[in-house]
């Protein structure tokens, strides 16, 4: 059995909610490894974005341990996580957050640039810009595109730093059925091909069901689907 | 490029978009800060410049005195002469006179000057406005400008000289003496452009000055001019040595350093209160940044889940201080320099409008503003706006690196 890529053990996460604490998450366990599709279900506000901010390192457990390939990062300085997070993770949000003052093409390349993979960076980028079917819109600017291209300029940036693993929150959330429909097609053929990990968060069960592994989060625990 | 630098330059200068305001503003801010700050320093640079060089052409770079009277003047010019870093020197004799003309009296400074020198008459002959110097001889006098219109003295007219020696005759003989003035002619009119000068001096050869003050063959100092002005302090300690008592070095600075040392102080002034306009411009910068991180927080999320670190998020907004700083300050420094290019027109058209040409003419004894851009303010002027406008992007620099990515990818 290969090693793990991302391996959450017993992560604890709760906030402060008035006098009392809301506990999210009280004891996950999570294994995902290169190739790995997993979805994530839930009711919305049971922790799925929680847990998958944790995993990302983006956020600290209250209890628990994460480790990356392996290796414990629990608790590591915020500058040598970030460093370790842009190799191993890319991460597509339900918003897209595309950086408005900068052409798509230049959207998609700061990707890389923020993680430090420059190499062939401006060629990786146009190829993965056709294969989200963007080529001709490389020149325009975030503002003029639609929220479904929007949503695969945010993919390309997130692929093109060439992550081992892909968390996607909700991504076709903001989308209509038809557009969401091709988003996780593309989605799936893209970390496919590539051979990287996906852990999607969902709330429509027809993906979750496209995924290897799926598991649904309820009262702070993931149970199997 | 960084991609911290990248997306710093891109948020002030967007690709295919307006200018921002934000952008425009903050550049503004620090652009008028600095080119007023070269303006009014050079301006006064330009005075403190011009009126060196009017002492150094009237009074030379330096001059050799004793207490009393110099015995062999020619000699010890010849002397001083031969030294390498001495353009030319000569002797000189000065005091006051009272000069009548149609009855009314003034009592100018004379200088007695050396006629044996080529250079020194033909300085006063690029002075003249009236007259030629060739007619200046043992029996004439230049007059400057201001006192000539004073007298409404032309070349060729006739004026009589009182010395304090003829005053002090008088007084020992109890009154018994008859005052028999000298009688001399105008030989031209005179302008340095000073108006110090120009108001109050006449100059006559030294052979005339030795008469009126009965100093035989003596003189009361020999006047230099270096090769390099700005050694006029170290030549007259070494010839103060060299030559040995009684003889000492006085500068130009000994004499005049007091006119230099306000406008010196005065530069220094002016320094503070228009670096405030800076300071001021990045006040502006910072309040700004500081909303555009708000406004950004989400970005800023997105750039820490994507692997950007705290220090690079701060080098980000901190990033955008230093370029609105140095962009402001080039080109802060090319509009100063087109403001001082056009600053005669521009004066100008001021004074006509305020009607006051004369008076700048009056107060200042310049009938143009002088200006002199040196490197050293403007490396203080650029270096010091740098580092403020930078500042100014330190707090909201510090802002983004503490922000927390989960709350700022929650944030709406
Ligand atoms: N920083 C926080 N402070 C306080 N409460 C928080 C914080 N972050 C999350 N929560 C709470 O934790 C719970 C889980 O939030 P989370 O965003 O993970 O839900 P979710 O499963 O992703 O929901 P949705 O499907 O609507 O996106 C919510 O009740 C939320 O109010
Ligand atoms: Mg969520």
């Amino acid at each position: 059995m290969s090693s793990p890529l991302i391996e959450a053990q017993g992560l604890a996460r709760r906030f402060q909610s008035g006098d009392g604490f809301l506990e999210v998450l009280k004891n996950v366990d999570l294994r995902i490894e290169t190739g790995d599709t997993v979805s994530i279900q839930g009711e919305s506000g049971c922790g799925k974005s929680t847990l998958l901010n944790l995993l990302a390192g983006l956020d600290q457990p209250d209890a628990g341990k994460l480790l990356w390939e392996s290796s414990a990062v629990t608790g590591f300085p915020n500058d040598q996580l970030a460093i370790r997070r842009a190799r191993l993770i890319g991460m597509v949000f339900q918003s897209y957050y595309l950086v408005p003052e900068i052409r798509i093409l230049e959207n998609v390349m700061l990707g890389g640039r923020i993680a430090g993979k420059t190499d062939n960076l401006e060629e990786r980028s146009n190829v993965l810009l056709e294969r989200v079917g963007l080529a001709d819109r490389r020149k325009s600017l975030p503002a003029t595109l639609s929220g479904g291209e929007r949503q695969r300029v945010a993919i390309a940036r997130a692929m093109v730093t060439m992550p081992k693993a892909l968390l996607a929150d909700e991504p076709t959330g903001n989308l209509d059925e038809a557009t969401g429909d091709s988003i996780m097609d593309m989605l799936q053929e893209l970390c496919d091909e590539e051979g990287i990990a996906l852990v999607l968060v969902t709330h429509n069960s027809v993906y979750a069901a496209r995924m290897s592994h799926s598991w649904n989060l309820r009262q702070g625990i993931l149970e199997p689907v | 490029m960084p991609w911290y630098l990248y997306i710093a330059l891109r948020h002030l200068f967007p690709q295919g978009k307006r200018f921002p305001i934000f952008t425009l503003m903050s550049l503004t801010g620090v652009v008028l800060g600095v080119s007023t700050l070269i303006v009014v320093i050079s301006v006064f640079n330009g005075f403190g410049y011009e009126i060196r060089s009017r002492i150094a052409d009237t009074y030379g770079d330096l001059r050799i005195v004793t207490g009393g009277l110099l015995n062999n003047p020619y000699g010890l010019s010849d002397e001083i002469r031969s030294l390498e870093s001495v353009e030319t020197a000569g002797p000189y004799a000065h005091g006051m006179v009272m000069l009548l003309y149609k009855n009314k009296p003034l009592a100018p400074l004379i200088e007695g000057i050396d006629t044996q020198s080529d250079q020194e008459l033909q300085k006063y002959s690029d002075f003249l406005i009236a007259g030629d110097i060739d007619d200046l001889d043992d029996d004439s006098l230049l007059i400057s400008s201001g006192f000539a219109s004073q007298l409404s003295l032309f070349p060729g007219d006739e004026v009589e000289l009182y010395t304090p020696l003829m005053m002090l005759k008088l007084l020992e003989s109890d009154g018994t003496d008859v005052l028999l003035p000298r009688t001399v002619r105008v030989a031209g009119i005179f302008e340095t452009g000073w108006q110090r000068v120009d108001e109050n001096t006449v100059i006559s050869t030294l052979r005339l000055m030795q008469d009126l003050y009965n100093l035989g063959e003596s003189a009361h100092g020999v006047r230099i001019e270096l090769n390099d002005g700005y050694e006029a302090e170290a030549i007259s300690r070494e010839l103060t040595e060299s030559l040995g008592n009684p003889y000492y070095g006085r500068t130009w600075m000994d004499a005049h350093g007091d006119t230099l040392s306000i406008i010196q102080l005065e530069k220094r002034m002016m320094f503070f209160l228009l670096f405030i306009i800076v300071i001021v411009a990045s006040f502006s910068i910072m309040s700004s940044l500081l909303t555009f991180v708000i406004r950004k927080t989400r970005e800023i999320g997105l750039f820490a889940a994507m692997g950007a670190t705290p220090r690079q998020l701060a080098a980000c907004f901190c990033a955008q201080g230093l370029i609105i700083g140095v962009a402001g300050t080039l080109a802060g420094i090319g509009f100063g320099y087109l403001l001082l290019y056009y600053r005669n027109s521009i004066t100008a058209t001021i004074s006509n409008m305020l009607s006051v040409a004369d008076s700048m003419n009056k107060i200042y004894g310049f009938a143009y503003l002088p200006a002199r851009v040196e490197m050293a303010d403007l490396v203080v002027i650029s270096a010091l706006s740098i580092v403020i406008a930078t500042l100014a992007g330190l707090i909201p620099a510090y802002k983004a690196s503490k922000m927390n990515p989960v709350e700022a990818l929650r944030s709406e």
